[in-house]
């Protein structure tokens, strides 16, 4: 050639460590059913826990709640780890659905790859249904239901079926009454009443170890806790008070232990005698002066208050609380209305100042805390008592995700029914209307009939499997053809009156004439007709012996009432609008990327 | 000390195999993606081909040659890698064919082969396109004034380049919903049509501040919002700045309680209460200036900065709210938009001359699980909005970022009309005469899209059924006839928005062109072999991306829907054709909203023609060690 390159520098000698891996479907598929298995064993009231310790013998973690088990798993495998993103992200976001979410997305990802068509026609189909299941969702006629703030019932009904499905926990029936009012009333305490722009607190926890659940309470206002007094002392604080008993409360998220700032080019020439810290002291003492005249009975503080300065209000009877740092600050300004002060001066804006109701000393198994209370201000702190560590932790993250879910339903207030009952409703509106739109689509598509659906009925198949979950080991659950919520067949065959009364979300009763098809069956959707709007079963399911069994069961409906069967008076099983709605969301979102990913590069370069 | 690595063809040939073989299946609307994990456990997930190639860490000086060239394209045009490496690849290929054919020449006269078609591609390169086939490619664009008129029309074509570039990428309503977004955000940063461009530039400029990443939502949830988002919450709101209906601001980029005298000072304190008032300076120096800033009605403070306990109190006491730590990027994005001054020196507050801005609302907004602060504005001039991009985790929001960020890039280039005005007009030259065909000369901007739409259904309608040679049914082509040159020169260079279909069809109309060189007076030598060489290397490498779009679409694999089946169907047609990247039948992309920008895609072929080119005359590395320095004489110093 004409001209030699200049060539480069340096040839690179030194080998560089990517590998770059065909993404086969063995290798996805072992990881997939590993972690399908771990989290379906978790799913559900009847979930089983899993107890966590890392190699080196840490904290012993005993759990089935979905955001413990994110943050305590650690996967090698890259698109694993970005399922658990996903899933980590859902739960930092919504507090609930978190299994759901995880379990759909399993479901999704290893069936269709099973298939045997183009991923990204299983993608396209995947994103279709799922915004036919979001429209259903979002419209009036679906299986939601209104939530009035107002009705206790079905506010309770939300947060038990948050901490029902904690068996971690280890509450009894009657301790998941109690901890499920407490949650319920923790959190309409902590509604501000009159302000146009809703706020909700975030709940304060005092955490007591080795008491039952039943000791656990709700106690208006703050608690700090106080080892500085002991448990023992009987003597109130005997602070100064307002003409309506109220005390006024300095609140300071500065330093008030002295040391003045200093300037930099400045050079300081004192006279004999005449320090910084005598001028310091000075200065916080003129502070306290003013707070004295003020009639200020509490001082809080976020960091350090100087102990001159500690001396000084206390010989005028002011008390001090400092080092309250970030966790209680907010609590203190909360209930105090005071405005946080950040500069030491000698005069304070009296419209700084909050007030307190009353300031006890209250002694909490063996512990010492100040009580702050104010009936003004709506702020409670929940004391929430189990037997061991583990417990009491996993009863925390309960509550938090139960008032995290209240909060939510503030915001939109609406609930779906629990227990597999949506799933299945979903199921059956999805193949109604794949039935209907069905040419529509394909030509969006520009798929075949039977492409479209095989990726139709697994999308199905995988919500359904969803619901199924929820009953460990028990594989009889049914649909019924009017209301298409799930029913549970009893192990034992008893009465049919047993099983009839209510679905397994508490909504609906039996009506007589409904026909049944067995949950999460391979029934092609094709076979489903339609009819007046609802879905009738097509009644061949004489093919499989579980559903001969159901074919056996329903012959024994003849003799049972024509009328629905009166249940007992359950209480509803009903979740979260907005968690599911984004649970459902991420779910597929998450499947459709990893399904697109057909190689990966990994870089092994430090 | 150097060491010598010859070059070989086959050796390029190899290495441009390697890379194609990852990039092939991540190409057009059915595109696979790509997993890439670094050491610390970061997952990207992504389809783009620089991003793939850039993780690779090619070590071979060729590979890395290739990578840059692919980079710098990839950096104008925001997409295209891809398709880059594959022509590459593919006329390499047909070269190395070419080559191989005459395997009984020597090894020197092959080299000689070898130089004579680089020279010939040169030829191609810098006479053939400009003048042969970029006007016959014009005459299947359509082109946009950049007219008020047109702004509906514009936003229809803008979305459809979007959908284009973004497809394949991502889901399809997640990719409808994020380009209404760009769509929206493009235009409604515009308050004039014709700077459309600046806009855009302005857009690409201030991406990284303007685009925020909000991982663990779904897709559905990205937004637009008017005004501008700062990052960061507010250290203190006042309980009526959501109330109010216009939000005085200053900017401030220094801290209000540091304070350094102009000259080094010495301060003698005799008694303890001048020092108490010493130590009590710096406050009472930033409680004025914070009333200073509420004498001139200041509401909001924006800091790049951290306030002090002590200036937020006394922000509190003048219920002035005020927002600090926030990133200088974003504040300087204000400053320049809301033409307001920054504030570097704190005694700068008490200037009278001090510029501060002006917002018509102020409040708290939730970016994902994070509260950021949302100013908006009444001013018509201050035309901005904040792209909120949402995705399930992390590593997808970083995807999407980018794929925005290429996406505006493309939008660029379809408003770029550079290409154009370089093209050499001469007077009566071949190209016009072929053109001079037509009976019914229009302007080169002529019709809206609406109207393409009509026509192409007829267009492509036609043409599938009479794949023989049916006349040219098109409506929007330019007459180039020799009277009107320089006029059409001049609308040419207003601003315009050139396109054309996608999938393939530049490359079709490419390969028909080039299939009738022969037939045509192109006043070249075409009787130079090399020069027909490289035609019929270029001509059959055109086919690359149809074929790989057909490749990777849901296409059985049946002899009836073959690629070769398409091929011949296409050298009979004369109407504009291309591959559903989808169904892998051919259809008229114009139809489907599949639309590429004009310029990038001619500015694609001519750089992988240029980047052989180049390849061919490259015939040695010369690697350069590293010398080892004795470092005996300075032990020997040391010992001494």
């Amino acid at each position: 050639m004409s001209a030699m390159s200049p060539g480069i520098p340096r040839v690179q000698q030194q080998k560089t460590l990517t590998t770059v891996q065909k993404l086969s479907h063995s290798d996805v598929a072992q990881a997939l059913e590993t972690f399908k298995l771990l989290i379906q064993s978790c799913y559900g009231p009847a979930g089983h826990l899993k107890t966590i310790q890392n190699s080196c013998g840490g904290q012993v973690t005993v759990t089935s709640t979905a955001s413990v088990l994110v943050r305590q798993l650690s996967v090698s495998r890259p698109f694993l780890r970005l399922m658990l993103a996903a899933f980590e992200g859902h739960v930092a976001s919504c507090s609930d659905c978190g299994l759901f979410c995880a379990l759909l997305m399993t479901n999704l990802i290893q069936s269709c790859s099973e298939l045997d068509l183009h991923p990204v026609l299983c993608i396209d189909i995947n994103e279709l249904m799922l915004k036919l299941c979001l429209d259903y969702l979002n419209s009036d006629d679906s299986c939601r239901v209104d939530v009035n703030i107002a009705d206790s019932q079905t506010m309770m009904s939300l947060v038990r079926s948050v901490i029902s499905t904690k068996p971690a926990c280890g509450l009894s029936l009657r301790e998941t009454d109690l901890i499920c009012n407490l949650t319920l009333q923790a959190f309409l305490y902590g509604l501000p009443s009159s302000e146009s722009n809703i706020s909700i607190p975030s709940l304060k926890y005092v955490l007591v170890e080795g008491r039952t659940p039943m000791n656990s309470h709700i106690v208006e206002g703050v608690l700090i806790e106080s080892p500085q007094i002991p448990p023992y002392t009987s003597k109130g604080f005997n602070l100064p008070r307002q003409d309506d008993g109220s005390i006024k409360v300095a609140l300071f998220n500065t330093s008030l232990a002295g040391g003045g700032e200093s300037f930099p080019d400045v050079h300081l020439e004192t006279g004999e005698g005449v320090t910084v810290d005598r001028a310091s002291e000075n200065h916080l003492l003129t502070l306290g002066s003013c707070l004295v005249q003020l009639r200020v009975g509490l001082l809080a503080c976020q960091k350090v208050v100087h102990p001159c300065l500690k001396r000084f209000l206390r010989s005028h009877g002011v008390l001090t609380i400092d080092r309250l740092s970030l966790v209680h600050i907010d609590a203190v300004q909360m209930v105090t209305g005071a405005r946080p002060l950040g500069a030491v001066q000698s005069t304070i804006p009296e419209d700084a100042l909050g007030v307190i109701g009353n300031l006890t000393h209250l002694v909490l198994y063996g512990k010492s805390y100040m009580h702050l209370q104010n009936r003004c201000r709506p702020v409670c702190t929940y004391v929430l008592c189990n037997r061991t560590e583990s417990a009491l932790e996993e009863l925390k993250i309960a509550c938090s995700a139960a008032h995290h879910v209240l909060a939510m339903t503030l915001s939109r207030p609406l609930a779906l029914p629990g227990a597999g009952c949506c799933e299945a409703c979903l199921a059956a509106h999805l193949k109604q209307q794949i039935k209907a739109k069905e040419s529509d689509i394909l030509d969006d598509l520009g798929c075949s009939r039977l492409q479209f659906k095989m990726a139709a009925d697994n999308f199905i198949h995988c919500i359904e499997s969803v619901a199924r979950a929820l009953e460990h080991g028990q594989n009889s659950q049914v649909t019924d053809d009017v209301h298409h919520h799930r029913w549970l067949l009893p192990l034992s065959q008893t009465s049919p009156s047993d099983w009839l009364g209510q679905c397994a979300c508490g909504m609906k009763s039996f009506q007589a004439g409904s026909d049944w098809l067995l949950l999460g069956c391979r029934q092609q959707t094709s076979d489903v007709n339609h009819q007046s709007g609802d879905l009738i079963q097509n009644r061949t399911l004489d093919k499989q012996p579980k559903q001969k069994e159901l074919g056996k069961l329903q012959s024994n409906d003849t003799h049972s009432p024509n009328t629905p069967v009166a249940g007992k008076s359950t209480p509803l099983v009903l979740d979260s609008f907005v968690a599911k709605l984004n649970a459902l969301h991420v779910a597929v979102d998450t499947a459709n990327v990893i399904l697109r990913i057909h190689q990966t590069i990994q870089d092994s370069n430090s | 000390m150097c060491q010598e690595l010859p070059v070989n063809l086959l050796t390029a040939v190899t290495i441009c195999e390697t890379i194609e073989g990852l990039l092939r299946d991540s190409i057009g609307p059915n595109a696979l993606h790509t997993m890439l994990t670094s050491p610390s456990g970061r997952v990207v997930i992504t389809g783009d081909g620089l991003t793939i190639l850039t993780s690779l860490h090619l070590s071979h000086p060729i590979a890395r040659w290739i990578l840059q060239h692919v980079k710098s394209h990839h950096d104008v045009t925001g997409d295209n890698s891809k398709s880059f490496v594959l022509i590459v690849t593919e006329l390499l290929r047909q070269l190395q064919d070419a080559v191989s054919l005459k395997s009984t020449s020597s090894d020197s006269s092959s080299k000689q082969d070898l130089i004579a078609v680089s020279q010939a591609l040169e030829t191609i390169h810098s006479e053939i396109f400009p003048e042969v086939v970029l006007p016959e490619l014009r005459r299947h664009c359509v082109c946009l004034d950049l007219v008020e008129e047109k702004r509906g029309d514009l936003r229809s074509m803008s979305r459809k380049i979007v959908r284009t570039s973004l497809g394949g990428k991502f889901t399809m309503h997640a990719t409808n919903h994020v380009a209404e977004l760009i769509v929206e955000l493009v235009c409604g940063s515009c308050q004039d049509v014709g700077n459309l461009a600046e806009t855009m530039q302005g857009l690409i400029n201030d991406y990284d501040v303007g685009c925020l990443e909000v991982p663990n939502q779904p897709v559905s949830k990205s937004k637009l919002l008017d005004g501008v988002v700062c990052t960061r919450n507010f250290a203190f709101q006042s309980d009526d700045l959501d109330t109010l209906t216009t939000v005085p601001f200053v900017i401030l980029s220094c801290s209000l309680d540091k304070w350094t005298p102009d000259v080094r000072s010495t301060l003698a304190a005799k008694s303890t209460r001048d020092l108490t008032m010493f130590l009590e300076l710096g406050t009472s120096r930033t409680q004025s200036l914070i009333e200073h800033l509420k004498e001139c009605g200041v509401m909001l403070v924006l800091s790049s900065e951290l306030l002090s306990d002590a200036t937020l109190s006394f922000c509190r006491a003048a219920r002035i709210s005020a927002v600090h730590m926030i990133p200088e990027e974003e504040l300087s994005r204000l400053a320049r938009l809301t033409k307001t001054d920054i504030v570097y020196d704190s005694t700068d507050i008490l200037r009278s001359t001090l510029k501060i801005g002006s917002a018509k609302f102020c409040g708290s907004v939730m970016v994902g699980q994070n509260i950021g602060v949302h100013l908006g504005f009444s001013d018509e001039r201050v035309r901005t909005k904040q792209l909120v991009l949402c995705a399930p985790t992390q590593g997808i929001c970083r995807q999407w970022f980018m794929a925005v960020l290429n996406a505006l890039k493309t939008l660029r280039m379809w408003l770029d009309t550079s290409f154009v005005s370089a093209v050499p007009m001469r007077d009566g030259d071949n190209i016009n005469k072929t053109s001079s065909r037509k009976s019914n000369p229009m302007t080169v901007e002529c019709e809206c899209v609406e109207s393409l739409d009509q026509s192409s259904a007829r267009r492509c309608g036609s043409a599938m059924q009479d794949t023989t040679g049916a006349p040219d049914a098109l409506i929007l082509e330019s007459d180039l006839s020799p009277t009107n040159n320089s006029q059409q020169k001049t609308e040419m260079c207003k601003p315009q928005g050139i396109c054309i279909p996608g999938g393939g069809c530049t490359e079709f109309l490419l390969h028909r062109i080039l299939s009738r060189g022969h037939d045509r007076d192109w006043n070249l030598n075409l009787k130079d072999p090399a020069l027909s060489t490289a035609i019929g290397i270029l001509r059959d490498a055109a086919l690359c991306i149809p074929r790989t779009l057909h490749r990777n679409s849901f296409s059985p694999k049946s002899r009836k829907s073959s690629f070769l089946e398409i091929v011949s169907k296409v050298r009979h047609c004369n109407a504009l054709i291309s591959v559903n990247g989808r169904t892998g039948a051919l259809c008229d992309n114009s139809d489907a909203g599949v639309w590429e920008a004009m310029s990038a895609r001619y500015m694609l072929w001519r750089d992988a023609i240029k980047t052989v080119q180049d390849l061919l005359r490259i015939d040695m590395i010369v690697g350069i060690k590293e010398v080892q320095e004795d470092h005996s004489n300075t032990d020997d110093e040391d010992s001494d």
